[in-house]
């Protein structure tokens, strides 16, 4: 009765606002200087308190009573513009935003409204591209992933990874999309760098929680990047050369300031570098004829945008980037007896990303906005490497030619197409829905291994066959007005998964709360049920190439969480913001590898490899930013817990009791501070501090008992069984702490304006105090010969592996 | 595996060349040694029990500590049996009792300046093997059989060796009122027409469950799944189940005179019924990958109250077929 009562009065609200005498503003908001869309920037209404933001295309609908307005647009940085008119028919307003002289120099980076004190949406922090360029970085490559490391609630993985963790959930929770589209593998070296170049980047948000209807799919976070769409006036760029790559972006218009592009590459060059060492080094073998070898990675961004009128715009975006290992060598030998021999070893691994996604926008009404996608996106694997021999006698006189070629591939491929709605019937509703739909390939590898020109030639083909899924979801929310202090985000996202004859499927209700208690402080509440289809197999610190998605199986069910949080948000003086955060999440269907259990580079029975439990993860999360002056930043908390429990019958883990998961940590803390002291020098810090990740490490050895049977005999002998009489004793997973982590990192750029441009020196240095961070400790034995005995001691010691000491680096930019 | 340990290979070094190791001081608790007892136990056989200490890992002992001067007192279905006598390095045997199936053993074991720790098990029924069937597969390989010779650095071909699998179908019924575990012990001896023997033992990845490897047979290694053929009857509770498994019965065919011909295999069959503390360690020994760096750390199963070790039992039902070629 309850539910009814509720249901007549959100009809009564709905209906009530939109039977007024209502007209509706709507437009598009641009930066001036460049034509780049506005995401999420700000307009009010002064005297009936409304507002709203725009999307991520920059457009608004705000549908307002009949009479005089006052509309407030703002976006931080950007000077304020206000439109005074009066309201009597629909209103099209496009705002182009200019910089603030006042502010500009002063001004890096702010919380968008919608997500500080006012907004019903928590759990959610804008990341501006211009703050994550000031953070100082690994060999100063700038990176998107790593900047968000340093949010509270956002846990990084080993030292340097841009892995991350989010409120207790795996690297495989969290949904990273480009311009709306998901990027399956995001790093680059085995995850020390992203594969995000910061030049070709407009706007990146993170969701925790809370999350609105329109996103599904993953547990733990939602990353949502936007690429720019190149300037419409004029064209410009920049080239970056750093310690390890090299990176260009150039942007402009194409015939009119109809179509931009915006265009950007990246690509290491260590391999360019290193070769004259390689062939130094391998020339020095007899008979070197060819030798080549090296790493490196590349990503290229593409963005077309052409805008047909004011109601119909299209993109192209497209995306790739590899890795890739590489060698090349030929040597060769001749023999007056045997004549001469030439070898040739090539190896190609290959690994990564290619996407590309058509939008189209369309605006229906004032009030309806409609963007249609398709897109597809793939990550694959491919690893070759073969030998071949050319053997040539002169007496007798023959040629042998014999070869032997091994290869794989992996990966995953998506096809998608959906249909998303902004529909803003009244000036208390702003209602989104939409559809999609994904046809997904597994591919879970497959060996090709051939052998030529000797006795036992082979052609074989070993692998599981590609796997297919659909997958098709609708939502639905609504960001209701309900009073002046009230608004509420209240959506549906529902769900379905069809994979091998077995059907899933997922409603999960969302809801978002505001209430503000004055102007500078309000209160929230969030509730969001996720699931997930697909898992990532990998049982490493690294990232892999050889980690594989799979999808949920009939053995293996959808993971699904849900997550509650409440929290305070204040605004300080209009210049800070400052939030507290608890959350609760609990997660089921977890799968964790079972002891011993090991995924390089195989799926082949991996149901059979894990184990399927669940979790639970809670913590408080501080948040005060300084968004307005010369020195900006953040000071970051976290207090968290997350644990795990596996006791299903058959899927025991730690003998069915409860383990902190692996990145349980208990403290997080980041500091985040740029400084502009003049238009021709800034500086960027930034402190962590975290508490060690959690890792199983057998504490006690014991001598095991000898297995009859295995040792060709039945006998049952005391005598032991050669590796395996000391056995590790491991009272629980993950019992043991690393050591804490902490870093310091600083950058300091000099800027100086030329004939055509600017340039930049970066200077930065990485782990300035030189904290050796754990990336993995382990045991090792020691052994020590006393002359006075004549005999060796063993001794284990405990040694903890680090990876990067301190790391300076330095980059010039041009940019014009 | 080979591709694997390159990559493994290749990434480590990628990682590693830029690494810093230390060694580091341990910050945890230093646990004390605890009381550790082996003791694995079967019918027609007095019980016997090892007893040792376990020694903290960053421990420089090198040896682990038997103990010699403990008590371990057996119970059998509730009831004091006997005391087990010190008979050997921390050794400790019954005198008279032998175990029957059905019987509940537990052993209490004290040991001075320890804490008193026990351990129990019960001793399964054994199941009889109702048949066994043979039949030689031929697998359409041949590979050709050499010898080098170091000094001349020649290699000369002496045969071929034609590829053939021994297939077994093992017949036994499941008891069907209680989980059973089983595990397969299979062992040959191979004679030569040279007097000369070699003794092999097998180990199947994929037993019972079709999930991995079907064909994969071979010595046990490290890298073994299921090193110790062990299995529940999880897929058959209840039934007459034939179990399938093969090993390699080449043929070797020799173009010189004097080699050592096979003249005769003898293979020795056991189906052990083992308690279910028994499967679970031998499934946990299984689990270490000693030469997989990527590999989940494995929790050695232990049913030792108050310390480490296990108690297990198994009855046996033993098959022996002698093969000629």
């Amino acid at each position: 009765m309850k539910k009814i009562n509720l249901l007549y009065l959100f009809l009564f609200w709905f209906v009530l606002g939109s039977f007024s005498q209502n007209f509706t503003i709507s437009g598009h908001i641009t930066d001036a200087k460049n034509g780049e869309t506005l995401i999420n920037s700000s307009l009010y209404e002064t005297k009936s308190h409304k507002g709203t933001v725009t999307n991520s295309y920059g457009f608004y609908s705000l549908t307002l009573p009949k009479g005089a307005v006052n509309l407030m647009f703002s976006y931080v940085g950007y000077a304020p513009q206000n439109r005074i008119f009066k309201l009597t028919k629909d209103t099209v307003v496009n705002i182009s935003m200019s910089e603030s002289v006042e502010l500009s120099e002063v001004t890096v980076f702010a919380n968008r409204k919608e997500l500080g004190v006012h907004g019903s949406q928590m759990s959610a922090i804008d990341v501006p591209i211009a703050q994550i360029k000031s953070i100082p970085t690994l060999f100063g490559e700038t990176d998107v992933l790593k900047a968000l490391q340093l949010l509270p609630g956002v846990k990084a993985g080993t030292d340097g990874s841009a892995g991350f963790y989010v409120r207790g959930g795996g690297p495989d929770q969290n949904l990273i999309m480009l311009d709306g589209v998901p990027v399956y593998n995001v790093n680059h070296m085995f995850g020390f760098f992203s594969v995000f170049n910061a030049d070709a980047i407009k706007n990146v948000t993170l969701y925790k929680g809370s999350f609105p209807a329109h996103f599904g799919g993953r547990l733990s976070s939602v990353v949502d990047i936007n690429m720019n769409d190149g300037n419409n006036h004029s064209y410009h760029g920049n080239v970056t050369i750093g310690l390890i790559s090299s990176k260009l972006n150039i942007e402009g218009p194409i015939g009119s300031d109809k179509t931009t592009f915006d265009f950007s590459a990246r690509r290491t060059y260590a391999d360019i570098l290193a070769q004259p060492l390689i062939k130094a080094t391998l020339d020095k073998q007899p008979g070197m004829q060819k030798t080549e070898a090296g790493y490196y990675f590349y990503d290229i961004n593409a963005k077309l945008s052409h805008k047909f009128s004011d109601t119909d715009r299209l993109y192209l975006s497209i995306f790739t980037g590899d890795d890739v290992i590489y060698a090349n060598i030929n040597q060769s030998s001749t023999s007056s007896d045997l004549g001469s021999q030439n070898t040739w070893l090539n190896m190609n691994w290959n690994w990564g990303n290619l996407l590309s996604a058509l939008r189209w926008n369309h605006i229906i009404s004032n009030k309806l906005f409609m963007n249609t996608t398709a897109y597809y996106t793939k990550y694959q694997f491919v690893m070759g490497i073969g030998t071949s021999t050319e053997t040539v006698t002169t007496n007798p006189s023959s040629t042998t030619n014999t070869a032997i070629n091994l290869g794989f591939h992996s990966g995953i491929e998506d096809f998608c197409g959906k249909v998303d709605f902004d529909y803003a019937p009244n000036p208390n509703n702003d209602i989104k829905f939409g559809v999609d739909y994904t046809y997904h390939t597994f591919r879970p590898g497959v060996t090709v291994a051939q052998i030529t020109g000797t006795q036992q030639a082979m052609d074989t083909t070993v692998g599981d066959q590609n796997v297919f899924s659909h997958e098709a979801v609708t939502y639905v929310e609504d960001n209701i007005t309900l009073s002046e202090a009230l608004k509420a985000n209240i959506g549906l996202h529902y769900s379905t998964f069809f994979v091998q004859n077995q059907f899933y499927q997922s409603l999960e209700p969302r809801l978002s709360l505001r209430y503000l208690l004055n102007d500078k402080l309000s209160l929230k509440a969030g509730y969001a049920g996720m699931s997930q289809y697909i898992h990532l197999l990998s049982n490493s610190n690294i990232e892999l190439p050889t980690d594989l998605w799979v999808p949920v199986t009939k053995r293996i069910a959808p993971m699904r969480s849900q997550q509650v949080s409440v929290g305070a948000f204040y605004n300080l003086l209009n210049m800070f913001d400052l939030s507290v955060e608890a959350y609760y999440k609990n997660m089921d269907n977890l799968i964790e590898y079972k002891d011993g259990a090991s995924f390089l580079g195989s799926s082949t029975g991996w149901e059979d490899k894990v184990d399927v439990g669940r979790g639970w993860a809670y913590g408080v999360e501080f948040l005060a930013q300084k968004t307005i002056g010369k020195t900006t930043g953040w000071v970051g908390y976290t207090w968290s817990k997350t644990e795990e429990l596996f006791n299903r019958p058959g899927q025991l883990l730690n003998n069915g009791q409860v383990f902190p998961a692996k990145y349980d940590r208990t403290h997080d803390v980041s500091i985040v501070v740029s400084h502009k002291f003049s238009d021709r020098f800034d500086m960027g810090a930034t402190w962590v501090y975290s508490t060690g990740n959690a890792g199983t490490l057998a504490l006690q050895n014991y001598a095991g008992l000898p297995v009859q049977g295995t040792n060709k005999s039945l006998t049952n002998s005391l005598t032991s069984i050669q590796n395996l009489t000391n056995i590790p004793y491991i009272s629980t997973r993950n019992n043991f702490r690393y050591d804490s982590s902490q870093r310091l990192d600083l950058g300091v750029n000099f800027h100086k304006k030329l004939k055509h441009g600017t340039r930049t020196w970066n200077v930065s240095v990485y782990n300035a105090y030189n904290h050796l961070n754990p990336f993995l400790t382990t045991t090792k034995t020691v052994s020590t010969y006393n002359s006075s005995t004549g005999l060796y001691t063993q001794k284990n010691e405990l040694v903890q592996i680090s990876l990067f000491p301190i790391i300076p680096s330095v980059s010039y930019t041009y940019k014009f | 595996m080979k591709i694997y340990t390159l990559i493994l290979s290749i990434i480590l070094f990628v990682f590693f060349f830029t690494s810093c190791e230390k060694v580091i001081e341990f910050n945890g608790t230093v646990t004390n040694p605890m009381v550790v007892v082996n003791s694995i136990i079967s019918p027609d056989s007095v019980v016997k029990a090892q007893v040792s200490l376990s020694r903290f890992f960053l421990s420089s002992q090198d040896t682990f500590t038997m103990v010699d001067n403990g008590t371990v007192t057996l119970f059998v279905n509730g009831i004091q049996k006997e005391l087990l006598t010190h008979t050997a390095s921390g050794t400790y045997a019954g005198t008279y009792y032998k175990p029957i199936a059905g019987d509940s053993i537990r052993l209490v074991v004290q040991t001075p300046g320890m804490n008193t720790v026990s351990c129990g098990t019960s001793i399964i029924p054994k199941t009889t093997i109702i048949s066994i069937d043979t039949m030689h597969v031929f697998t359409d390989s041949t590979t050709p059989i050499t010898v080098f010779d170091s000094i001349s650095g020649t290699t000369t071909k002496i045969g071929n060796s034609i590829g053939r699998n021994l297939k077994f179908v093992l017949k036994f019924t499941d008891n069907p009122t209680v989980q059973n575990y089983y595990r397969l012990v299979v062992l040959t001896k191979t004679h030569t027409s040279k007097g000369t023997t070699s003794d092999y033992s097998f180990s199947f990845d994929d037993i019972v469950s079709g999930n991995t490897n079907k064909n994969s047979v071979g010595p046990p290694t490290s890298l073994t799944s299921n090193k110790f053929n062990v299995f529940s009857d999880d897929l058959f509770n209840g039934k007459t189940y034939p179990l399938t498994f093969s090993i390699p019965d080449n043929v070797n065919v020799y173009t010189i005179a004097g080699a050592p011909v096979v003249i005769r295999k003898d293979i020795t069959i056991t189906l052990q019924s083992i308690s279910q503390s028994y499967y679970l360690y031998l499934q946990t020994r299984a689990a270490i990958k000693t030469n997989t760096f990527f590999a989940e750390p494995v929790q050695i199963y232990s049913n030792v109250d108050g310390g480490m070790g296990v108690l297990g039992s198994y009855t046996s039902s033993i098959w022996r077929i002698s093969v000629k070629p």
